[in-house]
């Protein structure tokens, strides 16, 4: 074993690694930005968690595809949400994951968002909100800007 | 030490003269010596202390976990992720039975990296590339450090990436995935790890199938046809060629049990696959003519057994096919434990599909148990009259 190739694997985990996170950090540089309405079966409690749990009415409805996993895109509606573009059984570049079952799309990384400290205060014992969603041409989703639906 | 002792008992009795015996009290004191100075052992307060000020690190970041910054944490990781190939290097030339604990370490520190990564950010939506990156990880450790135990840890990483690549994954993956099967399989030359990587294929050409949404029930058996390409670049006859005859043995034994399954109301195959099929079978043994992967080509009957679904005349072929492999292993002195546990499966499974309720498994047993005796005799019989012959 020569003196380079032994450090190759730390090396290349320290950028795989690095990679990752460059890339989640991307999502809202390079990324669209979409407003998506959701809801949560009940009112934003601090106690139990600093997650809400969310549902979104652009997600329901019979699609085109076979149920299992399938790959979504998303475009502007008329009334500025966002609603959904393309579907596809098939990963394509740009999709996201999702899972469609029984006439409704979940993405489970849009199921759940992390309220921060200062918006506690906002958002504590509502239930109807707005959401940013930054959607990467790679695939990656962001949330971000949880402000109650008045 | 006794060996002063020693020495001392083999001059009295005239094994070794003065001066050799000097030399060796000699050497063997120096070696002590240096030994000693070597693994100088830290004092137990030390090691203790150390103990205790890990402990109190790790309570403390756990207890603060959530207020920790993202960055923060995963720096954390990565940097013991480093430190623990930096040990391994540092204590490569000394105490070299500890650098490969070392370097695993490292790999499961990459690990836990990638998943605070996932954790933190949410990123769910890309898990199989990530199980095909450890994946790829692995197999490198295995050709770069050379160790068995990255061949294992390599064989965790394939399973775990193909399981969770059934449910979706696409085309660059799947290239992906192919390229670092090939090159464990290429330049590992184990029998172990052409075992595990020759899985790993099959996996990969499974998913194939389900990727461009093959619609019937053969893809395994296709899976295997096409597996048998790899015999045409790798000729020498290796350990690692029993894949075919194990994988076409659970083939065997699984479409017994799927053809018999009524409930799942399958259509049968088209007349034309079956047909090709079985051709394919046949050619792939006249292509390469290996005689102990000749039972593989049998499986060309299973195709058109699919069309009766009673499962009859294929629990009649198979029983038929156990037990030849069985009598000509025997006959040839070759190893029979794995022809006679493929033979016993068969029993049970026939049992299971079709006498379970009608006759008694004792009854069942008795009667297959007269078979064999029957068989043996015969068999020992005929070694007996041919032995004659020689002698």
């Amino acid at each position: 074993m020569n003196h380079v190739s032994k450090w190759i694997i730390p090396a290349v985990q320290v950028i795989i690694a690095l990679l990752f996170v460059f890339l989640v950090y991307a999502i809202s540089w390079a990324g669209e930005t979409y407003t998506f309405k959701g809801t949560s079966y009940e009112p934003y409690d601090p106690y139990f968690g600093d997650s809400i749990y969310l549902e979104y009415d652009a997600f329901d409805g019979r699609r085109e595809v076979d149920t299992g996993t399938v790959y979504v895109t998303f475009k502007e509606g008329e009334d500025g949400f966002a609603e959904i573009d393309r579907i596809e059984s098939k990963p394509f570049f740009g999709g996201v994951r999702a899972n469609y079952y029984d006439r409704l799309l979940y993405i489970e990384e849009m199921g759940s968002y992390r309220v921060s400290e200062e918006e506690v205060d906002q958002v504590k014992g509502e239930k109807s909100f707005i959401v940013q969603v930054d959607v990467a041409p790679w695939g990656m989703l962001r949330m971000h800007d949880l402000v109650p639906n008045k | 030490m006794s060996i002063d002792k020693k020495v001392r008992e083999w001059q009295e009795a005239g094994l070794l003269d003065e001066a050799t015996g000097m030399k060796l009290v000699d050497y063997e004191h120096k070696k002590r010596a240096t030994s000693d100075r070597q693994d100088h052992k830290p004092p137990v307060l030390v090691i203790v202390g150390s103990i205790l000020l890990a402990l109190s690190l790790f309570s403390f970041v756990a207890a603060n976990w959530q207020v920790i910054p993202d960055l923060l944490k995963i720096g954390l990781f990565l940097a013991c992720m480093i430190g623990f190939y930096v040990f391994a290097e540092r204590v490569r030339l000394k105490t070299p039975r500890y650098v490969t604990l070392l370097r695993v370490l490292g790999f499961v520190f990459f690990i836990a990296t990638m998943a605070v990564i996932f954790t933190t950010y949410n990123l769910s939506g890309q898990l199989t590339i990530l199980f095909w990156i450890f994946f790829t990880m692995a197999v490198l450790h295995r050709i770069i450090y050379e160790h068995m135990i990255f061949s294992i840890i390599s064989a965790i990483t394939a399973f775990m990436a193909i399981t969770n690549s059934f449910e979706g994954i696409g085309l660059t993956l799947i290239i992906l995935g192919l390229a670092v099967t090939w090159v464990w399989f290429h330049f590992v030359d184990e029998s172990l790890d052409r075992i595990f990587a020759w899985f790993t294929f099959y996996g990969l050409l499974n998913i194939i199938g389900q990727y461009v949404d093959y619609e019937g029930r053969l893809w395994p058996l296709w899976s295997l046809v096409i597996l048998h390409a790899l015999l045409l670049f790798y000729r020498k006859r290796d350990t690692w060629q029993a894949t075919y005859l194990f994988v076409a043995a659970v083939l065997s034994i699984g479409y017994l049990v799927n053809v018999t399954e009524r409930w799942l109301s399958q259509r049968p195959p088209s007349i034309v696959e079956a047909t090709v099929l079985s051709i394919a079978l046949v050619a792939v043994y006249l292509i390469h003519r290996r005689s102990d992967l000749l039972w593989v080509s049998l499986l060309a009957v299973i195709p058109f057994a699919l069309f009766e679904d009673t499962g009859v005349l294929l629990a009649v072929l198979i029983e038929v096919v156990s037990l030849a492999y069985l009598v000509r292993q025997d006959v040839t002195r070759q190893r029979t434990i794995y022809a006679f546990i493929y033979f016993l499966i068969v029993q049970m499974t026939i049992y299971f599909i079709y006498v379970w309720d009608r006759l008694d498994i004792s009854l069942f047993f008795l009667i297959g148990a007269l078979i064999v005796f029957a068989l043996s005799l015969g068999l020992w019989w005929r070694n007996r009259t041919r032995g004659d012959v020689t002698t």
